[in-house]
């Protein structure tokens, strides 16, 4: 792994975007490097991402409050192992559960990048990178807080 | 579920254990038909006895597994929703079926064909992207190990769990299997094999990944009062539960488990209704058949079900505990899915009614009580108890 020990991201054609009603906030505020949690506008709490629904008070009033995307590693793995020949040049790479702060209730699945697979930890700090794609996507992705 | 010992599972079969993509040119509805005749032949009953179907993780065509069987009337077929967590659910739909009149032999039949160049272990990539799916997809998870992976590293970060646990997890399972004539990997696994081997999504190494194969089964079940007649001693449905909590949700799909879900097998509640409503504790069962699609899941299991406190399940299984020879609670008699075969729960669910007969290759001595699971992942999730 000498020259391979960084972490690297997954190849675009892995994911195609689709959006509905209420996941289309989110990626759209994405395009301008802004995430974008959902909080139900009525009991203050935070929802679920996608959802219709704010699962505490059933109310549809969900607000888009922003998020600077500081918080730390909850859970994550180093993909090795290309199980598809489209991950040849993308190996090694880390999928990881984000947990934000101050954020109770929702964690982002997302991708440590650029920094040694050696200093990644449940626990690390990070900070967010925005990754743009070709075709106009815009996806978060994290990496080890300075 | 309080319907103890109305139904019984009498009949199983099964096709050979096929390495991935080998059962071609058999069709998958070939496989079917093969493992549901065994299963009347070993049960002693007629195809055209059967009045029902029970199915899961996407089940098959009941119209035309009736064409090809000649089973001239069906009066209930169901599917428990998701993926493999539903597999004994399915057990349980047809225990209901059965316990309410609905029908009076249910078949539960499962086939697992890979495509031709097609894997199983990639099964994310090749899913139709839709909404709820892109929060995980946009982050490069194409095969159910990645998932898991990240599950297994919040569990050693949380309890110190370390891979030896998993490596026993994987050897202990191989031990079983070697016994097992149609188990794909019957050489030991030692400890410095499972540590040089390579690895896939850290910290799962290649032998904490499940096997991937070409199989059909089916287990046949009727009423208590029937299967006395019948040609086997009949394993009856103790209790059957499928479901799961909020808490753990679309599981490793969703991922946002709150702390004290995250690093489990989503299985709590399960076991806890499961052994309420059947009057039984952890103690009373005899043999475990725990879905093993990855080794950190067996280790969460046997907290969820309460064979060993949260968070001690590494030093229960690394203290020797689920052994079949000298074990406390014997596990994976079969060589599970992780050496034996891999087919979404049907092997469990088949080695689970050989140890109540008493006809298990591994059998676990007088064994009473069988409990077998589901797949830890999306709800829901199910467990049954299988008793004499």
């Amino acid at each position: 792994m000498s020259e391979a020990a960084f972490a690297k991201a997954p190849p675009d054609e892995l994911f195609q975007l689709e959006t509905d009603t209420w996941t289309e906030p989110y990626w759209n505020a994405a395009k301008s490097h802004k995430l974008m949690l959902p909080k139900c506008g009525d009991c203050e709490q935070y929802c679920e991402l996608g959802a219709s629904h704010c699962r505490h008070c059933l109310s549809q009033n969900i607000k888009w409050i922003e998020h600077n995307g500081s918080g730390k590693v909850y859970s994550f793995t180093i993909i090795h192992f290309p199980v598809i020949p489209s991950l040849l040049d993308s190996v090694p790479y880390v999928p990881a559960v984000i947990e934000l702060d101050g954020v109770d209730g929702i964690k982002l699945i997302s991708n440590v990048v650029n920094v040694p697979l050696t200093d990644i930890e449940v626990g690390a700090a990070v900070s967010l990178l925005w990754y743009d794609r070709d075709d106009g996507i815009s996806l978060p992705r994290f990496t080890l807080a300075k | 579920m309080k319907i103890a010992k109305q139904a019984a599972v009498v009949g199983i079969g099964a096709t050979p254990y096929y390495r991935r993509g080998e059962s071609h040119p058999q069709t998958f509805n070939e496989l079917i038909c093969k493992a549901v005749i065994a299963a009347t032949e070993d049960a002693g009953l007629s195809i055209k006895d059967v009045d029902g179907f029970s199915y899961y993780c996407y089940g098959t065509d009941t119209g035309l597994l009736m064409e090809s069987l000649g089973i001239p009337e069906v009066r209930y077929s169901s599917m428990v929703t998701g993926g493999g967590g539903g597999s004994v659910g399915a057990v349980q739909n047809a225990a209901m079926a059965i316990a309410s009149g609905a029908a009076n032999v249910v078949v539960v039949p499962f086939c697992m064909q890979q495509p031709v160049g097609g894997r199983y272990g990639s099964i994310m990539s090749r899913i139709e992207s839709t909404p709820d799916r892109a929060f995980f997809m946009a982050g490069g998870l194409v095969g159910p190990g990645h998932f898991f992976a990240m599950l297994a590293k919040r569990h050693m970060h949380q309890y110190g769990t370390r891979r030896d646990a998993f490596c026993e997890v994987a050897m202990s399972t191989r031990e079983n299997a070697i016994t097992r004539p149609g188990a794909r990997f019957t050489k030991p696994l030692t400890k410095e094999e499972y540590f040089n081997g390579p690895m896939i999504a850290d910290p799962l190494c290649r032998y904490d990944f499940c096997l991937e194969n070409d199989i059909a089964g089916a287990l046949i079940l009727t009423s208590a009062e029937r299967a006395k007649d019948l040609k086997q001693r009949p394993a009856y449905v103790l209790n059957a539960e499928q479901g799961g909590r909020r808490e753990w949700g679309r599981g490793i799909s969703w991922l946002n488990m709150p702390d004290k879900y995250f690093a489990s097998s989503g299985h709590g509640s399960i076991a806890e209704h499961l052994y309420a409503d059947a009057g039984i504790t952890p103690a009373d069962v005899d043999v475990a058949l725990l879905y093993d699609h990855f080794s950190p899941m067996v280790v969460m299991q046997l907290e969820d079900y309460g064979f060993c406190k949260r968070g001690e399940g590494g030093a229960f299984v690394e203290d020797g505990n689920i052994r079949f020879k000298g074990g406390s609670i014997p596990v994976n008699t079969h060589g599970g899915n992780l050496s034996e075969a891999y087919a979404v729960g049907i092997t469990h669910m088949i080695e689970g009614v050989q140890q109540i007969r008493g006809t298990a290759i591994n059998q676990v001595k007088d064994a009473e009580i069988a409990l077998v699971t589901g797949g830890p992942a999306a709800l829901p999730v199910s467990g049954m108890l299988l008793s004499r």
